[in-house]
């Protein structure tokens, strides 16, 4: 390997054309004209809600909770006044009709001639 | 965690409130009676209009009543009626005896609300008989 002597070096360094720096100006213009050649990523937009998944689950589970408790509430007892009653005579009759006084809204059961043994039924 | 536990105590609210609506269970022995002169006894205010509307019995008179605590677990006697009480408001069953021979069996009465629940047609010593049953 060729060795150069300090006198070769600085020789070619006084012949070897090195640019002045530019002033900030040009520099810039140099480096956008540079940056537009390359693949630029575009910025991502904000999200609209910054709410946490976990929040948001919270959220949706007391809604549904506070609308069954309002359906509970509100519909409870709504169905048609002797739904689910059972009836079941024992002793001997020909009938058992259903009265519902509309004003009132309250139920009235009449067992037709039923017979009980002997009638004291008011006797205390 | 604040609103799970607002909700599970929420929920709690509104499933155990509608249970304890009415805490008494009011049950009278009511006589209904043909005579046109006879006058309806006291006792029998609030249900005596229901009454005279849908039965066809000019005037009704009290023969006895008591008073059961909801839910109920109980057995008292009016006149020579047995009458079994068991449940809650919702779900109560009764079972009605005469002379302590079983005469009717129900579940499952409507007593919404404040609104009476009317038994009748049991035979009595001179007319009808008829359960008024009401939450107070």
């Amino acid at each position: 390997m060729k060795q150069l002597s300090t006198g070769q070096i600085r020789e070619l360094l006084a012949h070897r054309h090195i640019g002045m720096a530019s002033d900030a100006e040009s520099f810039w213009s140099d480096f956008k004209a540079r940056a537009q050649l390359m693949n630029q990523d575009r910025p991502v937009a904000e999200p609209l809600f910054s709410v946490s998944m976990k929040r948001l689950m919270l959220a949706t589970a007391c809604a549904t909770l506070i609308a069954l408790c309002g359906g509970l509430f509100l519909f409870s007892g709504r169905e048609t006044p002797a739904g689910n009653m059972t009836l079941n005579v024992t002793a001997v009759h020909s009938a058992v009709l259903m009265i519902e006084d509309a004003p009132s809204q309250s139920t009235i059961v009449w067992i037709v001639d039923m017979k009980a043994g002997d009638d004291d039924g008011g006797s205390a | 965690m604040r609103p799970i536990l607002f909700g599970i105590v929420l929920l709690w609210i509104v499933l155990t409130v509608p249970c304890y609506a009415g805490n008494e269970l009011s049950v009278r022995l009511v006589e209904a009676v043909q005579g046109a002169d006879e006058q309806s006894s006291a006792g029998l205010e609030d249900v005596i209009g229901i009454l005279k509307r849908s039965l066809a019995s000019a005037n009704y008179r009290l023969v006895d009543s008591c008073i059961i605590q909801l839910p109920a677990s109980a057995e008292q006697t009016l006149g020579s009626y047995t009458i079994k009480c068991s449940g809650t408001q919702k779900n109560l069953a009764v079972t009605v005896l005469r002379h302590g021979k079983e005469v009717l069996k129900t579940a499952n009465i409507p007593l919404q609300g404040t609104k009476p629940f009317i038994l009748g047609g049991l035979p009595g010593k001179s007319g009808v008989m008829l359960l008024v049953f009401l939450v107070k």
